[in-house]
């Protein structure tokens, strides 16, 4: 059986903008539809721990929320990138893929090559 | 930015009290109606769905408080909730609040009050701009500082414009006649140059200051005091006209209290055109950068060429320059003495501290048990702590408060019954802004540190094994910490009455020493004279015979004298030469400098000051103006040694010279010869300091045109005789003022003892307290500690011990730490004795002092133990042991 994982701390926030930035405006269960799709049912998510981080990303003003009629017509609240949120994923984005890149540099490297 | 951003929502949230909860409510309500449709779409039965939903969105308790705790900050949210907990304890428990807050009051009200001294004296003396980088240049020679820079207008302007200095200001003094208040009387004059003002960047009262432009016009600025005690302080006093010596001048405008230039009653320019060769003292501001040496050099550099093209001398070898602080010399021992006056109100800030927290101590371990239970619940001990620590802060605060409040009160206190000498004239005692920032930060700050062991302990105690309200083990920490802080407190009891002791005891030492005279029912006043009176020398001479005599027929007094001498110190500092025969021609050269002082034949009598050798001034000494003079017996040590100086010459100034109304004397000479020792005059304010040189000579060689100061020795109160002295003189001459009437004794404890006189006061205050709070401490502590024992006690009542072994038992368990506490103190003042005597240039703490205050230390621990001690002796056995 595959085990599944828990969400590495602050990567939650960088997936929510990242699933805002490429769908444009969810909710709340949306976005976290669209995180255990993404991610492959590989992660798993304590779904509603995703509220604390929606709250400090509006805080933090890298999203906006208003209400609004969802698909099924319910009142749902929706999420949308600022300005800011788009700034702020980019150089996330740099800082992530540096980081992996590193990461990737040091799995590759093999003994003869240091020699 | 983005953090900052968050902090401000968060903090706004806090503000108005946001509950996001509803919403949090509402969406999570949807995302489970949306994950349910989605399962029942997948086939589910309905209720299984949203079990399944509910199961996949997670523990709800826990993400809302942890949506709660993002939304607002919990920290502030926690604070407010404990000092609301901490306010509901306090009200609870009145008599601890009472005593806690009323002991930091105190500590803290002394503090602050010492504080706004502190600020006054040492941190704002001077309301002039810049004040701190204000300097004199003082010439200094192989005896010391010989005097201050003094340049002519003409030098004034090079020196101004000299490369190292930013700006400079002359300024000099006259005491004119001025018949304002009806009567005449003489007042202190600043002459200022133009630019001073501006130097000094005060802005006037009303009216405008004196500029550039006004140097050769008849123009006066009040002082704010003359003002108030001689006009009506409005704008209406400008234009007014002001009569000083003879001459008009016209009211411009009126500084503030504070601009108290050289306690001038007024201002007025100094003219250029009177005297341009006259040299006036100098303050300087050095430009930014150049440092004390390199402007001392330049100087240096200019008064050589001033001496040189002047008087066509030069400059000695051996004299150069310092700069000098504006304000030092007038006010460095002050300083250090509220420099130590604020060390033992601090120390008396760390007993009362000390104090609260034993009491603080004493209050958690009794709470043991419900922080036992806070903390099974769920209370982390860094909550538990806090709740301790707010308790510690809010009762600091409030003591706080009520500390400011008692400040206040004491500022207006001491406003009026501190002598003026005390403070500078521009200091201004108040309790300010940076006073109320200071007792805020010692509030808030002693609170922290008072509620930080009881903090620790009640955090530490949450170890204890068992939730049980019985049992030793935990209150041995307490009882440690408490035994550490009552052990310091006694040690610092002890150290401050060792300050204190200090200080009362150079103060007594100043008013016991000999000073060489008897200051006792001596009135002095000074006689001002207007210039041009009584002109020729013979007819100055008789003036000053006549109101002699005159004034020594008044009945009650004893003896008279008009001279030119303060025995009190302060009289004027020459340079005198010793003749060519006998120690070469360098000896001129060097100008050694003595202190002047110009008598009658009275003045030695009257002021009991012996003759030791030769003989004293005769009338017809003074009538001839014959060039004898004393010296005393310090200086003939230091000119003659052993031998005897009766018959040598000294060489004296020519003392007439530069004043342009000089009487001629019939044989001017610089020669004068000794004919007398006398003995030592000692300074009143320094006891250990040696007596200076003096020289006197008759004030007929000299004979000035200036003022003359009138001794009167009386058989009683010397204030008697005043009334009918003024009455004497008058009608000797009707236009002869009399100012500034005051008691030897006055002037020595107002103006040259006060310094001495509040510090042992104030420490005297300080220490009692100190001991008085260290009662209070090992009280508690002693009460809490029978109290602990009660059952014990009751036990061994019940099984035969007598009342008087209890007692004994109760008295003495704190008696180890009190005795501990006493050794430490002794060591610290043993260690601080050194620092006492050379710093603080206080008499030294006698190490005999040490053995009472440690007796009074004894006497009063034991009896703050006595009193719980016999409420444990007295205890009902079967009370004590039904409380089990």
């Amino acid at each position: 059986m595959k085990q599944k994982k828990d969400v590495q701390h602050g990567t939650l926030a960088l997936m929510v903008l990242g699933t805002l930035d490429v769908l444009g405006p969810l909710h709340g269960y949306g976005i976290a539809r669209r995180i255990e799709q993404i991610s492959g049912d590989l992660l798993f998510v304590n779904q509603g721990t995703l509220y604390p981080v929606l709250l400090r990303l509006e805080q933090e003003g890298a999203i906006a929320s208003d209400w609004g009629p969802s698909e099924n017509n319910r009142r749902a609240r929706f999420y949308k990138m600022t300005r800011v949120g788009h700034k702020m994923l980019e150089a996330e984005k740099r800082d992530w893929e540096q980081t992996a890149s590193i990461i990737a540099r040091f799995f590759e490297v093999k003994a003869e090559d240091l020699a | 930015m983005r953090a900052l951003k968050r902090l401000f929502t968060r903090l706004q949230n806090f503000v108005i009290g946001l509950r996001g909860d509803d919403r949090l409510r509402e969406e999570m309500e949807q995302h489970l109606a949306f994950q349910t449709d989605e399962n029942v779409r997948a086939g589910m039965l309905p209720e299984e769905a949203r079990r399944q939903a509910i199961l996949k969105l997670g523990p709800v308790q826990v993400i809302r408080e942890h949506y709660h705790s993002q939304e607002t900050l919990p920290i502030l949210e926690n604070l407010v909730r404990d000092f609301r907990y901490a306010v509901r304890r306090l009200l609870n428990s009145p008599s601890f609040a009472i005593t806690a807050i009323l002991t930091m009051a105190f500590g803290i009200g002394a503090t602050s009050l010492v504080f706004s001294i502190f600020y006054a004296v040492v941190v704002d003396p001077y309301p002039y701009r810049d004040a701190e980088h204000i300097v004199q240049i003082g010439f200094v020679g192989k005896q010391g500082l010989r005097g201050f820079m003094a340049v002519n207008t003409v030098d004034f302007e090079t020196v101004r414009h000299a490369s190292t200095v930013a700006d400079a200001m002359q300024t000099d003094f006259s005491d004119p006649i001025t018949t304002v208040a009806g009567y005449p009387e003489d007042i202190e004059i600043a002459r200022l140059s133009g630019n001073a003002f501006k130097f000094l960047g005060v802005s006037p009262l009303f009216g405008r200051t004196l500029t550039a432009a006004d140097e050769d016009q008849h123009f006066v600025v009040l002082g704010y005091r003359f003002c108030r005690s001689h006009f009506q302080c409005d704008p209406t006093v400008l234009g007014r006209s002001v009569d000083l010596d003879h001459q008009q001048f016209s009211v411009v405008g009126v500084m503030p209290p504070r601009f108290a230039w050289e306690e001038a009653a007024a201002f007025v320019p100094l003219s250029r055109d009177a005297n341009p060769e006259e040299a006036h003292p100098l303050f300087l501001r050095p430009r930014k950068g150049v440092s004390a040496i390199e402007l001392s050099t330049q100087m240096l550099t200019l008064v050589r060429g001033f001496v040189l093209t002047n008087e066509g001398v030069e400059l000695p070898a051996e004299i150069h320059l310092v700069t000098m602080p504006f304000g030092q010399l007038r006010g460095d021992l002050t300083q250090k003495r509220i420099v130590l006056l604020f060390a033992a109100v601090c120390i008396l800030l760390v007993i009362a501290c000390t104090n609260v927290s034993i009491l603080l101590i004493g209050r958690t371990s009794a709470r043991h048990q419900e922080f036992q239970i806070r903390h099974a619940l769920g209370a982390s001990r860094r909550r538990i702590a806090h709740q301790v620590l707010a308790e510690a802060v809010l009762t600091s605060c409030c003591g706080g408060l009520l500390g400011v409040g008692l400040a206040y009160i004491g500022v207006a206190v001491l406003r009026s019954s501190l002598d003026k000498s005390f403070l500078p004239a521009e200091a201004f005692l108040s309790v300010n802004v940076w006073v109320l920032a200071f007792s805020t930060l010692v509030s808030v700050g002693t609170g922290l540190l008072f509620g930080l062991m009881p903090g620790l302990q009640a955090a530490k105690s949450l170890f204890a094994p068992r939730l049980t309200s019985q049992f030793v083990s935990r209150s041995i920490g307490n009882r440690r910490s408490q035994r550490t802080l009552i052990g310091s407190q006694v040690a610092l009891a002890l150290v401050l009455l060792a300050i204190a002791g200090a200080s009362v005891r150079s103060f007594i030492a100043l008013y016991k020493m000999d000073m060489g005279y008897n200051p006792h029912r001596v009135l002095e006043f000074r006689l001002p004279l207007s210039t041009g009176q009584n002109a020729s020398w013979t007819a100055r001479v008789q003036y000053r015979t006549r109101l002699r005599e005159a004034l020594r027929h008044i009945s009650g007094v004893m003896d008279a004298s008009i001279d030119e001498a303060m025995p009190t110190g302060g009289g004027m500092q020459m340079e005198y030469g010793l003749p060519a025969d006998r120690y070469g021609a360098d000896m001129d050269a060097r100008m050694p400098r003595a202190d002047f002082e110009f008598v009658d034949s009275h003045y030695l009598s009257l002021l009991d000051i012996p003759v030791r050798s030769g003989r004293g001034l005769s009338q017809a000494d003074q009538e001839a103006a014959e060039p004898v003079a004393l010296i005393n017996q310090t200086f003939a040590r230091h000119l003659f040694g052993v031998e005897s100086p009766l018959g040598h010459f000294l060489r004296v100034p020519p003392l007439v010279a530069g004043y342009e109304d000089f009487a001629r004397p019939p044989h001017p000479t610089q020669m004068v010869r000794i004919i007398g020792v006398t003995g030592d005059v000692r300074a009143a304010w320094l006891p250990g300091a040696p007596p200076r040189e003096t020289i006197y000579l008759s004030e007929s060689l000299f004979a000035t045109s200036h003022s003359l100061l009138v001794h009167l020795r009386t058989s009683g109160d010397p204030y008697t005789v005043l009334e009918t002295a003024r009455h004497v003189i008058n009608q000797v001459n009707p236009a002869q003022p009399i100012s500034n009437p005051r008691t030897l004794d006055e002037i020595l404890s107002q103006d040259l003892r006060s310094r001495d006189r509040w510090l042992a006061v104030l420490t005297g205050i300080f220490s009692s307290s100190a001991l008085f709070l260290a009662a209070i401490g090992l009280y508690s502590v002693v009460l809490f500690a029978v109290g602990k024992r009660s059952q014990e006690f009751g036990l061994r009542i019940a099984l035969g011990a007598a009342r008087s072994e209890i007692l004994r038992v109760a008295l003495f368990s704190e008696l180890k730490v009190v005795l501990f506490g006493i050794g430490a103190g002794a060591l610290l003042v043993l260690f601080l004795q050194k620092f006492m005597a050379s710093v603080m240039e206080l008499a030294p703490i006698n190490l005999w002092f040490l053995f009472p205050a440690c007796a009074v230390m004894l006497v009063v621990s034991a009896f703050a133990a006595y009193l719980p001690a016999r409420g444990a002796a007295s205890v009902d056995p079967m009370h004590a042991l039904r409380s089990e």
